[in-house]
This record gives structure tokens, sequence and C-alpha cells, in this order.
């Protein structure tokens, strides 16, 4: 077991580098130089840039505050799906000249440092080089970290030594390099507060510490273990190990026996993401199965996808909570988008290998008793698989948002089956507007995937026009409504209200899928109101506000 | 007049708006409730909004053309809404569901999630199957809303929401901004139906009476609309 002995010395820790791009979002948001820009989650700022600082503002800060700091603070949306799959290109630069790369967050990566230090001469030489190649994969982007400061590169003794170098040089845009032994020493000085910030302790625990008079890392190290332990439990004792410049390995991890994974083999090459997400889903549920009946949860996995001309795409994810089987499968999605939008990949997939790095005994989650997870979600997550064995994996849906103009291109469903159902907040948050030519709310409850085609006339019987600059031939008097469109068959429905043309051009510059449509609001003597499209001079109803 | 109301687990909340409408003022787990009329999509939404924002998990059977924007304009959350739909909606042979199936797919629903909303594709069980389901959804605690006509579930409380206007729309100019329904409630436990009308949306995007008060049919605009309970 690696960690300190019981005197303090570090044994058998390994020398990991830590490359961390300080707040990432503000850089996916094209932040320039001096421009102020706060990045929001939820109301509450989680990445800004230098100038943002300079103006007081800080992470945690509400919109309000934050604006009261800086008025012409710039503010933009978190989209989690961009920051992941453009930091993508950074892992994919590194990833060169090191392997097995390990995706702790979108933003920081951790490796092992020894190998690759010993191939470039030196942990300070690989250092440079690193940020370098990083600070490069970034500008060919089209960004620039000039905003945020610059790649921060870390090497240290254990997870938090070298997480916390990689901060200091960032803000000192210098590598830092912690010589093996002197971990302990580095971190003694530096304030209890980074067990929350950086090693991801409850800030309540931190907090205490602080009010018990152990401030400094040095102070916590000092205690002996015996008793911190039985003051503060296993979270204290994790403290304490990290604080000595351990292993920030949680306790109760171990190594998965060697040889253990889950893979698929195709004899077609897949070409589709969606068939091989479904596949990752059966491997995810096999290896659950597996680790569950043992008792245990996968900490961090390596997931491997091959082609048939050999290629190779392996990423590391890391998750302290365990990964359950539909983040594992969210994981491969992600992954695989990432790789097939870089276009680097010639050929069909014809391996899929999901094999588990590290394992920590499943202590199981606590039901929250406000918020959190509840019963009624475990009962819903148990129907939703059963509906599945029933309806099939395309007939079982859930919401994700995808932003449009149209009322059908808001909102999309995706298979229930690959979205993880506990954590809904990426699926349901939208691309960031403006989407100009959406319609203000109320929307239409019954949108319809596939239009069903009217005849809407004028007062002297001619079919109503709308011409190239959207000037309607004359007001629509009539709807004839077709067979099952659920009105009545018989005689045209008389309009009595109506708006429009809201004109629509969507793709101009794709001939394909570009489309011009003008939108329509009609409101019939029977009272049905509903949402009508002109397009190629043919009227559809694509809604109906009933 | 006092009531006793029922315990908390036997019921499930009611948007302000209906809160005066509905018996005791919430929805009794078990029952089957009906919407129909011009609105009925957006009313069988706003019946299932409130236990959907206060943790319950709605599920939707054959309502391929829900509009996910209006379900969550309507106080739907969304992060507890489950679909299912025999129309093809991704690549591949989508299929068509027997009775049989979509009887067997209702009753897994009611096991698992406490608002059950039943689109017209989903209506096609035999009406012994639907007398089950309904009894399935009493001992498990379901609440079912059906949206459109109703051919094979007898409901307990039948809401019809007629149109009266919508504001916001001329000729040739503006947009539809906020409607005033007639919603009529009855039912087998109700002695006379209940009437409110209401703006559904508003102009500000709420759902609220047009007046505080709400009279019966008969014309009576008391206070006392506490409907009278079999006890013992």
């Amino acid at each position: 077991m690696s960690g300190p002995d019981e005197r303090g010395r570090a044994v058998n820790v390994p020398r990991l580098g830590v490359l961390w791009c300080p707040h990432w979002p503000v850089v996916v948001a094209d932040a320039q130089a001096d421009e102020p820009v706060v990045v929001l989650r939820a109301n509450q700022v989680i990445a800004h840039s230098r100038a943002a600082a300079d103006e007081g503002i800080a992470v945690g800060q509400r919109r309000r505050e934050a604006q009261g700091r800086c008025p012409h603070v710039r503010i933009a949306e978190h989209d989690p799906a961009r920051e992941r799959r453009d930091f993508d290109q950074v892992v994919q630069a590194v990833g060169e000249l090191i392997p097995r790369l390990e995706i702790t967050e979108p933003g920081t990566l951790t490796f092992m440092a020894r190998g690759p230090a010993r191939y470039f001469g030196g942990e300070a030489a690989m250092a440079v080089r690193m940020v370098q190649v990083a600070t490069a994969a970034v500008a060919a982007q089209g960004r620039s970290l000039a905003a945020v400061g610059g790649v921060g590169i870390g090497v240290a003794d254990g997870r938090f030594g070298a997480g916390i170098a990689a901060r200091r040089s960032a803000r000192t845009s210098t590598p830092v390099v912690v010589p093996s032994t002197e971990t302990a020493a580095f971190l003694a000085p530096l304030s209890v507060r980074l067990l929350a910030l950086v090693a991801g302790l409850a800030p309540e625990f931190v907090h205490l510490l602080g009010r018990l008079g152990v401030r400094r890392l040095g102070d916590l190290a000092v205690l002996p273990q015996a008793d911190v332990l039985a003051r503060f439990g296993w979270a204290g004792a994790f403290a304490r190990a990290v604080a000595m410049g351990g292993d920030a390995r949680l306790p109760g991890t171990q190594d998965p026996p060697v040889g253990l994974h889950v893979s698929r083999e195709f004899v077609e090459p897949v070409h589709q993401v969606d068939i091989l997400v479904f596949v990752a889903r059966q491997l995810a549920d096999d290896l659950t199965g597996l680790l569950s009946a043992d008792g245990r949860v996968c900490t961090r996995l390596v997931i491997t996808a091959q082609t048939e001309h050999g290629e190779q795409n392996e990423r590391v994810w890391y998750r302290p909570a365990g990964l359950s089987s539909a983040a594992m499968v969210e994981r491969v999605r992600w992954q695989l988008d990432a790789w097939v939008r870089a276009e680097s990949i010639t050929a069909g997939i014809t391996l899929l290998r999901l094999e588990p790095a590290e394992l920590r005994a499943d202590n199981g989650v606590q039901l929250g008793l406000w918020g959190g997870r509840t019963q009624a979600d475990d009962w819903a997550a148990r129907a939703v698989s059963r509906l599945v064995a029933l309806a099939g994996e395309q007939q079982v849906l859930v919401p994700a948002a995808q932003g449009g103009r149209q009322p059908h291109d808001a909102f999309t469903w995706v298979p229930a089956l690959t979205a993880d159902l506990a954590e809904p907040a990426e699926r349901l948050t939208s691309a960031p507007g403006p989407w100009p030519g959406q319609l203000p709310s109320p929307s239409p409850a019954l949108v319809l995937a596939d239009p069903l085609p009217v005849v809407v006339c004028d007062a002297a019987g001619g079919v109503v026009r709308v011409n190239g600059r959207g000037i309607v031939s004359a007001a629509p008097a009539t709807v004839q409504f077709g067979a099952g469109s659920g009105g009545a068959t018989g005689g045209p429905d008389i309009v009595v209200a109506w708006a429009g043309p809201w004109p629509l051009e969507e793709r101009w510059w794709d001939a394909t899928r570009s489309r011009r449509a003008a939108r329509f609001q009609l409101l019939t003597a029977s009272g049905r109101l509903v949402l009508a499209a002109l397009e190629r001079r043919q009227w559809w109803i694509v809604g109906e506000y009933c | 007049m006092m009531s006793i109301a029922p315990a908390r687990e036997r019921t499930l909340p009611v948007l302000a708006a209906f809160v005066n409408l509905f018996p005791n003022g919430s929805l009794q787990r078990g029952s089957t409730i009906g919407c129909i009329g011009a609105a009925a999509t957006s009313l069988a939404l706003a019946v299932a909004a409130q236990p959907s924002q206060q943790g319950s998990w709605v599920s939707v059977a054959g309502l391929p053309g829900l509009g996910l924007r209006a379900a969550a304009e309507c106080g739907v959350a969304l992060e507890r809404l489950v679909a299912v739909n025999d129309a093809p909606v991704c690549v591949g042979a989508g299929k068509r569901f027997s009775e049989q199936q979509w009887a067997e797919l209702l009753a897994a629903m009611i096991d698992g999630f406490d608002v059950v909303l039943i689109g017209p594709a989903a209506q096609q069980v035999r009406s012994g199957a639907a007398r089950q389901l309904q009894a399935r959804a009493q001992s498990r605690g379901a609440v079912l809303v059906v949206a459109g006509t109703q051919q094979v579930f007898g409901c307990d409380l039948q809401l019809t929401a007629n149109v009266v206007t919508w504001r916001g729309l001329g000729s040739g100019h503006g947009v539809a901004s906020s409607r005033l329904l007639q919603v009529e409630l009855c039912g087998r436990r109700l002695p006379r139906a209940r009437r409110a009308s209401m703006w559904f949306p508003g102009h500000d995007g709420r759902i609220r009476l047009e007046t505080p008060t709400v009279g019966s049919a008969t014309g009576d605009s008391g206070g006392d609309l506490v409907a009278l309970r079999r006890t013992g």
C-alpha cells in the first residue's frame, strides 16, 4: 500500500505530473487578453479571466455580485460538451509525447512523470516541452491563453502535491518541479483550504480544521495519525496523508487483478458512434456487474478503441465517486465523439475495450434527506431498464437540449439507455443561443416531426404566397385541413386571426441542408391555434397549441 | 368548514391555479384524470407539472409529438421525464406496439413513476386491461393522466378545457402570447361540476386564475367548495 508510513516518510509514492490550463471554460469562451470574462453555471462564477480577477471577481460569486464589481464583464455560458471536446485536442497533442494520460476534468491532465522525464532528459526539460506543446495546441484552435495567464505544469510526489505545484506554476508562468523528497516541506506552509480546492474534500471539514487551529498543511501533518483518524474519520486520515506528501488516493483503493477487462471485437467495422455506445452500455453493465459482485466500484477506467487500420485511441478517465455504468457509457461517448470530430480516424472501429485501472470498495451512496438522489430516482432508473427490456432501446427516450430555431429543434429525444439519468445537467444544458427567429413562448404543445400538408387560401380562394422579400400575397382567410390532421375534414376552417410571416433561413451555405420557410400562427374559428409554415410553395402544419 | 386533508403520502401536489379546483387541493394517488377539450395536452402537462417539480418522475406513453419546450414552460422538470413511443424517432426500424405490449409497458410505467401521461397512441388497450391498469395504479399510488378523448379508461376526474380567447394575435401582426381557458372539472365523487377560468399561460408565462373566485356550475359562487366525502 502506498502512502506515508507512521513517521511521515512517503513510501512508494508515484512521481506525478499535472498539466493545468487554468480557467479552461474562459479559454473556450474565446477570451481575449485583457478582456474581463466570466463563465457561469447555475448563476455562479466557475471561471474567470485575469482581467476579471483584477476587478475583484472570484470563483463562487453570484452573477449580480460579479457584475457589481465589473459592470462591463462579458458573461459566457457554461458549455461542458464544448469544453471537453476542445480540450481533447490538447490531450491529443500531449498524448504524442506521453502515453496514458488521465483526464481528471477538462483543463486538467495527470500523468506518470518518471518515464517521460527520463526520455526528455530531466523533469524540468520535460515540463518546458509540455508547456510548449499544450500552448501550441491551444493556439492551433485559434485561441489564446493570454487571458488566463498560461498553462501551468507541476511535478511532485503524489496527485495533491503535483496539483498544487501546477497551480503555482500557472501563477508564476514557470514550471514548478518539487524534488522527490521535499514534497512535504513544499506543502507544509500552505493553507488547509487547498484540501477543499485541490483534493476535493468537503468545505465543512476544512472549515472545521481552521476553527480548531489547524491552519496550515504542516500543522495537520505533525498530528498523530491515530488521533486524526479517531477525530475526523477517513476524511481526516486522507487529508493528513496528502498533507504529508503521500499519494492522494482515497482510502480503500486497490489495483484491479491483472487482465480484468471487458471488450468486444467487431467482425464488420462499425462506423456509427450510436451503435458503439449501445455496445459500450452492455460492456459497462457487464463490468459493473462483475465488480459489484465483489462489492467494488471502478474509480479509474481506461477506454480503448481501435480501428480497422490499426489506429488506436486510449484515454484514462477518473472519477473519485466511482464510475457507474451510465457514467462509463457517457465517457465512451465523449471519447468517441472527440475522436470522430478530430477527423484523424480513417476506418471503422473493430475493437472497444473497457479496463478498470483502479478499484475501491463500494461503500454505497447514502440517499439524501433533502435534494440529491431520492428513492423516486432509484425506482425510475429501475423502471427505465424494465421499459427498455420490454420496448427496445430506441423506443424509451429522455429529453436532451439541442438548441435551434424551430419548436422541434430546441429539445430532442435521446435513448434513455445512453443518458446518465442521475446527472441530467449536461444533457439539458442547451447550446448557448442566440437563436434569432425563435418564436417567443408559449410554445406549441404538439410539434409534428412529420408536418401535415394543408392548403391556406385568401378570401378570393387563391393559395397564399410569400415572396422573396417576405411580403404576403394576401391575408389568409381559410385553412383546409387534410385527412388525419384531427380537424373537420369537410369544409375549410375560417381564419379569424393570424400573424406572420416570420422568415426562417437556415444553413444557406449548405446546398443540401439549407431551408427557407415562412412561419405563421393561424387561429381558426373553431378555436385551434396552429403554427404553419410555407416552404417550397407548400403549406404545412408544424405545431399546434393545444 | 373544515375538511381533514388526506395524508401527504396519499396525494400529489397541484399547481396553485388548480388548488381550488381539485378536491382537497391535491391529486389523489391512484386516481385517473382525463383531460379533454381544445387545450387537452397543455392541461395534462400542467397537471403533471407540480409533482414533477417536487421530485416525482413523469412518464409519457404514446405522445410522440409532445413539445418539450411547451412542457418546460408548463413547469414539467425535463430531467425527470421519460417517454415511450412506438413511432420511429431515432435511426433504426420503428415498430408499432400491440395492445398487449402497451398494456405491459403501461404496467411497468405505473410501477416506476408517480405520474403516467397516456397519449392517444397508448390508449389502444382493451377495456379489461385498462381496468387492471387502474387497479394497479391504485395499489402503487401512481396517477394516470389521460390526454385526449377517453375510450377505455374510466376517469375519476375529468378536466375539460375550452379556449375562450387568445391574446396578442391580430390580423397579420402580433404573436399569440396568452390564452384564457375555461376549465371545467367533473367527476364521480363531485356532486357538481366546478369551473374556473384561468390564464394559461398569462402574459408573464405563468398559469394563474383569471379571478380568484371559483363558481360552481349552478352559479352560486360561495366559498363553500369543499366536497363532501364519504366517511366511515
